[in-house]
């Protein structure tokens, strides 16, 4: 099957303009007759679900916690891009597009990352609108800051709660919405099926999670904002529910899934601390301009880090990487760090901690401007770990911080499954391989403020729907099939809790499929996974009843979509053969060691169609053509 | 890595029409590294291999910023440190043989679903009275055309900040929620593009804030003790002002 | 048509009232500060408030219209704060923040309502004579010395201000917090305010009882008239 991305034709810089020219419109006194489904509610989904709204359409927004408001967007620090040039230093439109295009190691599709750049404006011009409380210069304008290595300043933030300030600002949008007649909230709500007739999304399965109902809803077509699947590596610094759930039922509907093996891993986080250990949190990278990075040079030395003298200490980075030293970016430095703790130099409880020492810092700039610079995120690793890194080095680790892949969209963020949408973190669409530091706010709001409006009602002026109700058989059908998941689970009653299978499954991916990959270790890990599945169904232990409020049956189906989609993220890193955005592939290197994309080979995003559980997934080739901009190879030596 | 062992006496209640009771179970070795969900998080392994039923818990990010997460410990919402949620609360803030006694907000407004957990929507629905500035999307001028000083801007930030975790109202010894909706309104109000609706948007969310159940403020201040962002009580009085001129405006026209 | 009444509107009633009354504390303190000056002073002040008839009579009514207004609504509030509690908890939220003041407020309201009741039947609805130094003397000062010349009812009269003074202490800043009037930087000094004025009160009120008992320990003591033939008077004689 050939994939059409639907891109329009023309000039990178018209194509949006006239997309929205050329696209059909639906009469404002039909829309009230179409109804769209949205599940999730984070940036993309909230946003999306607020404008729908406001056009006219019927919207129903489906969210699995308790309200809409704490979706895990909620938790982005550090800031949100657009090109405004405010600050004057030569940003443009084409310059965030061109350094978007580049972060994601070119693995992305120009005219949807064009489109990116584009509105990222108009977010800014709503957001404020909103009420959002952006950091102000003392003249009364909004203030920027460079950020992720960027060279211009184009970053607007909200101290370090911009994805908090952002979201509110998105949910404030969803509650006067919901305020009227035309849009209804459904939290605590988790999506189980996606309902397909005739070839179209018409509708989704979902349980209640307070009293384990399952309740079915028809629409004209379902938008899936439901973030990225980061979770599947059991410790990451994603929210506790963040899942793949959703898209996962989609994809086992027919939906594509785009790109399953790049994800990102953020290389300065608070380090495990033991078996119990539930999430990572994460540090800003900052910290990394005045630390310098180091493991003792013997293997299992279990001294106090203040107690290894200079010549016994390895800054690795440094050594490694004379030019660009503890400043190399994420992936790299993520690699290294894992290498060192794989040689078993790795300090701390666990031995997966590398040390990030500010004593040559101190020293050079004082206390108090390291206070000054770093005085929140000290006072954070403080009252984490229990340890003042002002008088010992700080423990950090790498973790898995975000998904680049998901459901395959085209232009109009709709996936190869007609009716069914997909936003912000679910799709795979903007960033490519790799993503920028700020880029994900502004493509979750972007999508769902500027993009989706426009492209549904494309969709839904064309579309000629029958009337569908949830008594049809499609519906009874999709009732039936997750019922029976359910009390197939619950009636195992084997002896091992969920989080045991998770944190298996986890480790089994952080080890074979995480920031370095080989084919030996992935042929390894697709053997594992159906072993680890197949115990699963056969000796998973939960406790409880399906009619009540369930946690760890909500929890044991979340793993059990995580154990299909491990498979799939498997076969997707076993194909890419090359090193990109954020992985390294051992078999692609360059003679110095260093990270090697194929661009003649690799220069297309796998797509990849369900054929069944265990069954091998078939690859849809969509090849990205570069038009506008040149690819070239990075080095940090 | 030190531990501790400690006894917990939980709240534990069925569903929200049983009855519920506190029930104890003993913890050993407890690593003090541990946040106090993962001690929680522990508790449940232990359980579901017993045979028993978990502890239902809320919590989502753990990082402290989305406000699923909240109880009262030994008669603390969100513990005994200062300026965090439970998720960010360590063990090692406890010590080894002590008894934590671990119960829901309790409030009329939020109904216990499950052991712990509460029904937090009237927040929601306070919001949807008015908790918004009512701006279209795509109507809006540029960013820049309205400016706003730095200091105001940090102010309606501080207010901002509000995690609607509950744990003012857990904290109100009249289980009021003035705090929140202060916040809320506070925030919305201190901007330039959020005064127009100000009055109006005052009225509908204290009514609904009356609606749900809520208790009034007696200026006690302990809500904003207890808040994790450390929301000061400045905003409730801002919010008060603000009903004032409201109440002439809708008896007067 | 039921109009629901707002709960901060309910509050700024309570403080508006509140606010009434403490201006008649004010009004009574400047009052009664004229025992110090003597039986005189003290005399010609109260006819003069009783010379003012109809007024007078005005003002109590007013008076005791915003004492039940201000009663009235603290009971709905408290009813419906307690309601809005229905399962308490079984470690009271330690106390952070609250003073003693602010906990024991609708205590200190009751002893207070009692008071005023008491302190009317005492010296307004009663006659106006009383011992002074052992002699029967006619007018309210007469009335009030010898009442505080019974440590009873000195004792009872210096805890009834003390709830005052308790009750003050926290109402000031918080009419100040309900009417909006309080800022994050102002609100500090409005407290220790309060707290000021509070103790002032009490000082100041409290100090009548002590110094009428002073008096009348010093007038007994060195003087005793000689027609005097009460048994006391013998008593210390001997």
């Amino acid at each position: 099957m050939k994939l059409n991305s639907n891109v329009p034709k023309g000039k990178l810089k018209d194509k949006w303009t006239q997309y929205k020219f050329d696209m059909k419109l639906v009469n404002p006194a039909n829309k009230r007759k179409y109804n769209i489904i949205v599940v999730g509610t984070g940036l993309a989904g909230a946003s999306a679900a607020a404008s729908y709204s406001e056009l006219g359409y019927n919207v129903k927004v489906f969210c699995i916690q308790d309200s809409p408001r704490r979706a895990h967007s909620i938790a982005a620090q550090g800031g949100i891009n657009a090109a405004k040039n405010y600050p004057n230093d030569g940003d443009s439109i084409y310059r965030l597009f061109y350094d978007t295009i580049k972060g994601g190691d070119y693995r992305s599709r120009e005219a949807n990352v064009y489109r990116l750049a584009e509105v990222s404006n108009n977010i800014i011009d709503q957001c404020v609108a909103q009420g959002v409380p952006f950091a102000r210069d003392y003249d009364g304008t909004l203030s920027n800051r460079s950020f992720g290595g960027a060279l211009v300043s184009r970053t607007f933030y909200a101290r370090g709660q911009t994805g908090q300030q952002l979201h509110l600002g998105a949910c404030g949008a969803l509650m006067k919405e919901a305020s009227k007649p035309n849009l209804e909230i459904f939290p605590r709500r988790e999506m189980m099926e996606l309902v397909i007739h005739e070839g179209k999304a018409r509708g989704i399965v979902v349980r209640n999670l307070i009293n384990g109902e399952l309740e079915s809803y028809t629409a004209d077509m379902v938008v899936l904002a439901s973030g990225g699947y980061g979770n599947i590596y059991f410790l990451s610094t994603n929210a506790m529910s963040t899942n793949s759930s959703a898209i996962w039922a989609a994809h086992k509907k027919g939906a594509f899934f785009a790109n399953p093996c790049f994800v990102q891993i953020h290389p300065t986080c608070m380090p495990v601390h033991g078996e119990y250990q539930s999430k990572l949190t994460l540090m800003s990278e900052s910290l990394r301009n005045d630390g310098r990075v180091w493991v003792p040079q013997k293997k299992g030395d279990k001294r106090h880090p203040n107690d290894i003298p200079e010549n016994e200490r390895d800054y690795y980075l440094e050594n490694k990487y004379p030019t660009f030293g503890n400043l190399v970016p994420r992936d790299v430095a993520s690699r290294n760090a894992k290498e060192q703790c794989d040689l078993g130099k790795g300090v701390g409880n666990t031995g997966l901690a590398v040390y990030l020492d500010f004593k040559e810092a101190t020293k050079r700039i004082g206390l108090e401007a390291i206070k000054a610079k770093y005085g929140n995120l000290f006072d954070m690793y403080k009252q984490i770990t229990g340890k003042d890194p002002y008088s010992e080095p700080m423990m950090i680790f790498p973790a898995i911080h975000y998904t680049m892949g998901g459901l395959w969209v085209d232009y109009n963020l709709m996936s190869n499954l007609p009716g069914l949408f997909v936003l912000g973190e679910a799709n795979f669409s903007d960033h490519g391989a790799n993503r920028l530091g700020a880029s994900a706010l502004m493509q979750g709001l972007a999508d769902g403020y500027f993009v989706a409006p426009y492209t549904a009602g494309n969709y839904l002026a064309q579309v000629n729907n029958n009337e569908l109700t949830t008594d049809h058989e499609v519906f009874q059908e999709a009732e039936k099939a997750a019922k029976d998941k359910i009390e197939k689970l619950l009636a195992i009653k084997g002896n091992r809790t969920v989080d045991d299978f998770h944190k298996e499954l986890g480790k089994l991916l952080w080890d074979n499929c995480g920031i370095a990959r080989n084919e030996t270790d992935l042929k390894k890990a697709l053997k594992e996974i159906p072993r680890i599945r197949e115990e699963f169904w056969k000796n998973v232990l939960i406790p409880g009843t399906t009619d009540s409020f369930n946690q760890t049956l909500e929890r044991a189906m979340r793993v059990a979509d995580f154990l299909e989609m491990a498979e799939l993220m498997i076969h997707d890193a076993s194909d890419r053969k090359e090193s990109c955005g954020c992985h390294l592939r051992e078999e692609s290197q360059t003679e110095e060691g260093e990270a090697l994309r194929k661009d003649n080979e690799y220069s297309y995003v796998s797509a990849w169609e369900f054929k069944g559980v265990g069954k091998e997934p078939e690859l849809h080739k969509e090849e990205l053509t570069f038009e506008e901009v040149e690819l070239t190879q990075r080095s940090y030596k | 890595m030190k531990t501790i062992n400690i006894t917990v006496k939980v709240w534990r209640q069925e569903n929200a029409v049983a009855k519920g009771h506190f029930e104890d179970y003993k913890l050993t070795e407890i690593d003090t590294d541990m946040s106090f969900l993962e001690m929680l998080d522990v508790l449940n392994e232990g359980l579901t291999l017993s045979g028993e039923l978990p502890l239902a818990f809320d919590s989502d990010c753990r990082e402290g910023i989305c406000g699923m997460c909240g109880a009262v410990v030994n008669g603390e919402p969100h513990g005994p440190v200062k300026a965090v949620t439970i998720c960010q609360l360590h063990m090692r803030s406890f010590t080894d043989g002590q008894t934590l006694v671990i119960e829901s907000w309790r409030s009329k407004a939020f109904p216990v679903i499950k052991d712990i957990v509460v029904d937090r929507s009237a927040f929601d629905r306070i919001m949807m009275a008015g908790g918004y500035i009512s701006v279209k999307t795509g109507t809006t001028t540029d960013a820049n055309a309205n400016l706003i000083t730095s200091d105001i801007a940090e102010e309606a930030m501080d207010a901002a900040q509000c995690i609607g975790c509950g744990a003012c109202v857990a904290a109100c010894p009249n289980a009021s929620a003035m705090l929140f909706v202060g916040a809320k309104v506070s925030h919305l109000s201190l901007l330039p593009q959020g005064k127009i609706e100000c009055v109006e948007r005052v009225r509908k969310m204290v009514t609904q804030m009356d609606k749900e159940g809520f208790g009034s403020c007696s200026n006690e201040y302990e809500c904003s003790v207890s808040c994790p962002k450390e929301i000061n009580i400045s905003h409730i009085a801002r919010m008060n002002r603000k009903m004032i001129k409201a109440t002439i405006k809708s008896v007067v026209g | 048509m039921k109009i629901k009444i707002p709960s901060i509107i309910k509050k700024q009633i309570i403080a508006l009232t509140g606010f009434l009354l403490s201006g008649f504390v004010a009004a009574h303190l400047l009052g009664n500060i004229m025992i110090f000056f003597g039986p005189d002073a003290y005399n010609s002040y109260a006819k003069k408030l009783m010379s003012l008839g109809p007024i007078l009579y005005l003002m109590e009514a007013g008076l005791i219209i915003i004492f039940l207004i201000h009663m009235g609504f603290t009971i709905t509030l408290v009813i419906e704060n307690r309601k809005a509690r229905p399962i308490a908890y079984k470690k009271t939220p330690s106390t952070k923040k609250r003073s003693i003041a602010t906990r024991i407020m609708p205590y200190t309201g009751t002893l207070i309502f009692a008071f005023v009741v008491l302190h009317l039947l005492d010296f307004k609805y009663n006659n106006h004579y009383g011992m002074v130094a052992g002699k029967l003397q006619e007018g309210l000062y007469a009335r009030v010395y010898e009442s505080f010349t019974d440590p009873l009812h000195s004792l009872l009269y210096i805890i009834a201000i003390c709830a005052v003074s308790f009750h003050l202490t926290h109402a000031i800043q918080s009419m100040f917090q309900t009417f909006g009037l309080s800022s994050a930087k102002s609100h500090p000094y409005l407290v220790k305010i309060s707290i000021t004025i509070g103790v002032l009160i009490a000082l100041i009120f409290g100090s009548l009882p002590i110094f009428v008992m002073v008096k009348e320990k010093a007038a007994q003591k060195p003087k005793v008239s000689f027609y005097d033939t009460s048994k006391e008077v013998m008593h210390n004689e001997t």
